[in-house]
């Protein structure tokens, strides 16, 4: 048997064209991952799945998949990768889509160990149906942030894994993920050399808070361009309770939350910390610097300022040549296409946002075999 | 301007559609309670596949709880973000003085009939559905 290069052996750097750092996979139903929970947390679980709870704010009829991303097939969406290889990787041109999984209530979810035994049974099922056959596809491990025990015990069983590139946690959360009780997780992330990816989700459910400082929003429109909020407090709280400044080679990539609060929090922590110093002395730098050197951050959605020389000043102010990824966020609503929305943008940065950051982040766990 | 033939009228039954690749462009044909109309199948947003989106109607409202609906099945809603276009015209609901998709005349043609036979003229199933690109 003659195994392609692209299963057996390591990527050409200079091939790639276009790496997606948001792609959801999907299960059709929770029996996709009995095999995988084994009898006694299914016996628990069951068909209905595990209680992760619908979001308080939703799009029009609960609108999250575009239409035409529907596998006429089966009527689900991403559910098969062969699919979305069709789909994504041939008609959008993606040569590698990084995994963020369907799972987003997760990190909200009151039960621990359910919580960290579904991540387990997820990532199983994600790499034996996604990974390991299919080059076009990295994992993340996926974990529960809430389950301290449960979260480094995964990372620690899945780090070795080829095919994985990342740890992935959602920004649901009891309290944000600056708080020494996550740091244990964070240690195991940066020990093993892998970036620590926070993709929104599971806010307004189970053990996550709902409301905005003023209190609770009404509607989805309303709540989804703030849902930057989540963002900007944990970053706000991995940088001033030193997570950054305690794990040096850590990265952490913020995905869907896009960039154009990201210089208002830089601009707001540099003014305060040169005269609050004192209340936070384990830092060495400016906030400003842990964030640009450890955080990255996915391109979806793409602010859409009216004038494009905004668009690029943004860009110019994060620093966007080594901190921004693209991300499609395929099969969601919001997806950002990569033949229309990077069009205006120079051809040098767009090449960083589409492939360098990548190279840069992963390393060589983007271009190693999943097998 | 050339015509094109893209089905007859029993194809696409009302409230129904039809894609279609025209000139190579891709182009939607609704059938709207009986009227039919085409629009390019490319929203002007980020290129999304338009016409696979979602027939709704226009909802209004003067406060939140006073809901109105009306123009069911005429407007259309593109499957990536959203953005309504008003089916009869293209123009989009937001902002209909500026932005608009390309919208194409459709008529429906019968074929000549045999002057040796006295006929009616009314639309039936068999009539084709012409699209002027």
């Amino acid at each position: 048997m003659t195994l392609t290069t692209t299963e057996a052996s390591t990527r050409d750097r200079t091939k790639l064209s276009l790496v997606d750092c948001d792609v959801h996979q999907e299960i059709r139903s929770w029996e996709d991952l009995r095999p995988y929970l084994g009898p006694a947390w299914w016996e628990r679980i069951g068909p209905k799945g595990p209680p992760f709870g619908r979001r308080a704010y939703e799009n029009v009829r609960g609108h999250i998949i575009s239409e035409d991303m529907i596998n006429p097939a089966t009527g689900h969406a991403a559910d098969d990768p062969n699919w979305v290889k069709a789909e994504l990787c041939a008609k959008y041109g993606v040569d590698l889509g990084i995994l963020t999984s369907n799972i987003l209530g997760l990190s909200s979810h009151p039960n621990t160990a359910m919580a960290s035994a579904v991540a387990r049974a997820y990532n199983d099922w994600t790499l034996d149906v996604w990974v390991r056959p299919h080059s076009e596809f990295k994992g993340s491990i996926v974990v529960a942030p809430q389950d301290t025990e449960g979260a480094v015990a995964e990372i620690e069983r899945l780090a070795d894994a080829p095919g994985v590139v990342q740890v992935l946690i959602f920004s649901g959360s009891i309290e944000p993920y600056g708080r020494p009780r996550y740091w244990p997780i964070w240690e195991a992330a940066e020990r093993h050399g892998l970036p620590l990816a926070m993709h929104s989700g599971g806010e307004t459910v189970g053990i996550a808070p709902i409301g905005t400082l003023a209190g609770p929003l009404t509607y989805y429109v309303e709540h989804h361009a703030l849902q930057t909020q989540s963002a900007q407090a944990h970053i706000v709280s991995m940088v001033m309770e030193g997570v950054f400044e305690r794990f040096p080679r850590l990265k952490f990539l913020i995905v869907e939350e896009g960039i154009s609060w990201v210089p208002h929090v830089m601009w707001r922590l540099d003014k305060d910390f040169k005269g609050n110093r004192s209340e936070c002395p384990w830092l060495n730098r400016l906030p400003s610097e842990y964030i640009l050197d450890q955080v990255r951050f996915s391109s979806q959605p793409i602010d859409e300022p009216r004038k494009l020389e905004h668009l690029l000043s943004m860009f110019d102010m994060i620093e966007a040549e080594r901190t921004l990824l693209y991300a499609s966020d395929y099969p969601h609503w919001d997806f950002d296409n990569p033949k229309a929305a990077f069009n205006d943008v120079p051809a040098a940065l767009r090449q960083r946002i589409f492939v360098g950051n990548a190279l840069d982040l992963y390393g060589d766990r983007l271009l190693a075999s999943n097998r | 301007m050339a015509k094109h033939t893209v089905g007859i009228v029993g194809e696409i039954p009302p409230g129904q559609r039809k894609i279609v690749e025209l000139e190579s462009r891709s182009i939607g044909v609704f059938n709207v309670k009986g009227t039919f109309y085409a629009l390019r199948n490319t929203c002007p947003h980020q290129s999304g596949p338009l016409c696979r989106g979602r027939l709704i109607g226009l909802l209004r409202a003067s406060d939140s709880r006073h809901l109105e609906l009306s123009r069911e099945g005429e407007i259309l809603r593109c499957p990536w973000h959203g953005w309504e276009f008003d089916i009869t015209n293209g123009r989009s609901v937001f902002n209909p003085h500026k932005l608009r998709v390309r919208s194409y005349e459709v008529t429906i043609e019968a074929d000549e009939p045999d002057p040796s036979i006295e006929t009616y003229p009314v639309t039936i199933e068999r009539d084709r559905v012409v699209v002027h690109v």
